[in-house]
């Protein structure tokens, strides 16, 4: 009976070390997949995926209730991101992180608050000139624990629905 | 001679040479830049354009006023490519490719474009678009802005250099708004008409096709042979073929003249007549850049130029893309003269 309450207290011992899995902040990334306007960001998202991952997590999220799973892996192939999906059929995400357009992308920290909701960057607003890069600008204060300046931010894509 | 008499001749040499060569660009005044353009969100209209519109090979009549109002909206919208070949395409107006337009130089053309995405479509989601007129000079950043669907834009520019123009939708990605049908063209006149007469003018627009099958009849835009620049379709007026089918009809004996534009979205037009020489050539379609006795007139992507031709006995005349590939392709038509 000793021995085993030492076993168990050996056991509750180890179980109590193994600290808790961190949740990381996720970027959702809202697409459509026969809207062509998040290739204008193929490079940039492409670039802060390989940049913040190892501290942020990247998922993309297809709104359209019509979208085959192919049509979905044939988009993230053809812009070259190693990116996991999530479909939202049901409208869940759309309804509680509030996108406007396709390409728009949502910052969520560990807690589950929405730091940033909007475009990727301006580009497509200046003929392809990026003057503001509003999710890098979010990510990094993040990443550095300083408050988002711009926490939301107009862009071009298509319409989030069916 | 005398110094004074050498000096009269010169000047008047001067005066009659300058006339010879000065065009009828170097009279018109310029106007620059243009009101500030902006959007509104009001109940959509029946139709999708307003004002002297015509479709290819047809040509507007010119308003003769010193503004002018069109109206071309954006739709997505199934077309007809060939036989058994459709797809839904983005166009402005009715059809691939977009109206032709007619104005005249020192015009003022007070446009307004409908986003009617969110209505028509079917395949695409309703999307952001836009239109570049390449006759104009205004701020692109403004006038150029993309709408989202259900919004109005209005803006207006003042046409100064006269000549055959493409528009195109210029939202990013660019190429693919083009290859889905989203290109047309504007003739501008010089003040006074363009020189000379003809007897019958029709309009010719070349363009390709990057399809790829999706089932039965139905295909889809296919980005990846745009950049490979390996079309399906070359065609003329949107449809391989058509005028072999169904051949524009002159008369033996008449001048004939084709306002030809090349929308692209990448390869160049060795556009060429068999059976007759383009007595005159203005290339970009304007009267100052003449060229005479031409067999072809290549086009680069969004060029455009007027050809003029006699049309000598009765007969079966082809006109041709003369790079051959686009011939098999679809660039190919029939004039027939009776
Ligand atoms: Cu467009």
């Amino acid at each position: 009976m000793k021995a085993l309450f030492i076993i168990a207290a050996i056991a509750g011992a180890c179980l109590s070390f193994q600290a808790p899995p961190l949740k990381k902040a996720t970027v959702y990334l809202f697409l459509q997949s026969q809207c062509p306007c998040i290739y204008n960001h193929k490079e940039t998202f492409g670039s802060l995926i390989k940049t913040y991952q190892s501290k942020v997590s990247f998922t993309a999220v297809f709104t359209g209730r019509k979208e085959t799973d192919k049509d979905m892996q044939q988009l993230i192939s053809d812009l070259g991101w190693r990116l996991p999906y999530k479909k939202d059929k049901d409208h869940t995400l759309l309804r509680q992180l509030k996108p406007r357009v396709s390409t728009d992308c949502v910052l969520v920290d560990a807690k589950g608050k929405v730091l940033y909701v909007g475009a990727i960057d301006d580009g497509p607003l200046n003929m392809g000139a990026v003057k503001n890069f509003y999710l890098k600008d979010a990510l990094e204060a993040y990443v550095n624990d300083r408050p988002v300046r711009v926490s939301s931010a107009k862009g071009i894509g298509c319409t989030l629905s069916d | 001679m005398k110094p004074a008499l050498t000096l009269a001749l010169v000047f008047v040499t001067v005066i009659v040479f300058s006339g010879c060569f000065s065009g009828a660009t170097d009279k018109v005044k310029m106007t620059y830049g243009a009101p500030k353009a902006y959007v509104t969100n009001e109940a959509i209209p029946a139709t999708t354009t307003d004002g002297p519109i015509a479709y290819a090979p047809n040509i507007p009549p010119l308003v003769d006023n010193d503004t002018v109002a069109i109206r071309v909206d954006i739709q997505h919208k199934k077309i007809t490519v060939a036989n058994g070949v459709c797809f839904w395409a983005w166009t402005f107006g009715d059809s691939i490719p977009g109206p032709v337009l007619r104005v005249r130089v020192g015009q003022t053309v007070k446009f307004s474009m409908v986003n009617r995405s969110n209505l028509t479509a079917e395949v695409s989601p309703p999307m952001p678009h836009s239109i570049d007129f390449h006759a104009a000079m205004v701020n692109p950043h403004d006038k150029y802005r993309s709408i989202n669907p259900g919004e109005t834009l209005h803006f207006q520019w003042t046409a100064n250099y006269a000549g055959v123009f493409m528009y195109h939708c210029g939202t990013p990605v660019i190429l693919q708004h083009m290859i889905s049908g989203m290109t047309g063209m504007i003739i501008v006149e010089p003040q006074d008409g363009f020189p000379g007469k003809v007897d019958k003018e029709f309009a010719i627009v070349q363009n390709e096709f990057y399809l790829k099958p999706k089932g039965d009849s139905l295909y889809e835009t296919d980005v990846a042979s745009a950049r490979n620049r390996q079309p399906l379709y070359v065609t003329f007026n949107g449809k391989s073929k058509q005028y072999v089918q169904q051949p524009l009809q002159v008369k033996a004996g008449d001048r004939v003249r084709l306002y030809v534009l090349n929308t692209g979205a990448n390869l160049t037009s060795s556009f060429h007549v068999v059976g007759t020489i383009f007595d005159k050539v203005w290339i970009d379609g304007n009267p100052d850049n003449e060229f005479r006795g031409m067999q072809t007139v290549l086009l680069g992507s969004s060029n455009g130029a007027i050809v003029e031709f006699v049309v000598p006995e009765k007969g079966t005349y082809v006109f041709v893309d003369h790079s051959f590939a686009s011939v098999e392709q679809g660039a190919v038509g029939l004039i027939e003269a009776k």
